[in-house]
């Protein structure tokens, strides 16, 4: 396997899914239609800031989508899974598993 | 990146989506210990207008429910439409199970009090299944329902009213037992 940033590469997995964060981001997404900033700040007990990194990396990607909308008078932000996070997720999903398999049959 | 860490990152995904599941607002139940706390005493009050009290406020409490479902999601931040349609199915078959049983009462097929016995049963069913499958403190009303059930067969006097009025308490506690924190 190739190193990268002192680890190893490993096929199928999707470079921006192996940070935890971003991870669970997208299977929070995959189980949900729409989940708010604000909820994620609750579920994953991340600051604001590295939080908001972590979903515009996503959004820039094109991993997930934003849609802004106000609650009395306060702005809130919905994030949802696009078809090419699915994708993406899918694909590194079935990579986890063969590789955890891989591992738990040596 | 290594096996350990990978395995690291799995559980701490594991971890969060065990604790992402909504629970309903304490207003849904709330809605129905009042409901319950009027429609049933009727039976022993006022039989005659029961039918038509359930008839309005069954499926009036039922949407009523799914909007406070929906409005409690959006507030809280997380919208999910298949776990929506799971508790709708839920509580959907009770009310057409109920309206399906509706013409044994017309038909004269069981009487007003074997009827109400018949809906305790599907009541205490469609809870206890609830418990078992979407939110475990559901069995246990489940299973008060049922006792209420038994207790058709053993109490002649105001036996709607001290089944309601256990059924109204035992949603109203509910309400309080594990509630969700506001986002």
């Amino acid at each position: 396997m190739p190193e990268r940033d002192g680890g190893a590469v490993i096929d199928g997995f999707d470079r921006l899914l192996e940070h935890r964060v971003r991870l669970a981001i997208c299977v929070l997404l995959s189980r949900h239609d729409a989940i708010s900033f604000s909820r994620f700040k609750e579920l994953l007990s991340e600051t604001d800031g590295n939080l908001g990194a972590q979903l515009r990396t996503l959004e820039d990607a094109g991993y997930i989508g934003a849609r802004k909308e106000f609650r009395e008078r306060k702005p809130v932000t919905w994030y949802s899974l696009r078809s090419k996070g699915r994708k993406a997720l899918i694909a590194h999903a079935e990579a986890l598993q063969d590789l955890l398999d891989a591992v738990g049959h040596e | 990146m290594n096996i350990d860490s990978i395995r690291d990152d799995v559980s701490y995904v594991r971890e969060i989506t065990r604790a992402d599941t909504l629970r309903p607002p304490s207003s849904i139940a709330l809605l129905w210990a009042a409901l319950v706390a009027v429609g049933f005493p009727l039976a022993d009050f006022a039989p005659s207008r029961v039918g038509i009290f359930w008839m309005i406020a069954g499926p009036a409490g039922f949407l009523a429910s799914c909007a406070l479902g929906w409005w409690d999601a959006r507030r809280r931040g997380q919208m999910s439409r298949r776990e929506g349609a799971k508790w709708t199915m839920h509580w959907l078959a009770l009310v057409v199970a109920i309206f399906l049983a509706a013409p044994l009462l017309q038909t004269k097929q069981v009487t007003g009090k074997g009827f109400g016995a018949l809906v305790l049963l599907l009541l205490s069913l469609t809870y206890f299944l609830g418990g078992v499958h979407l939110e475990g403190k559901l069995r246990w009303i489940g299973l008060l329902i049922a006792g209420g059930y038994v207790a058709t067969f053993f109490l002649s006097t105001y036996v709607w009213t001290i089944i309601g009025g256990v059924f109204a308490l035992s949603l109203a506690l509910s309400a309080f037992v594990g509630e969700p924190k506001r986002a």
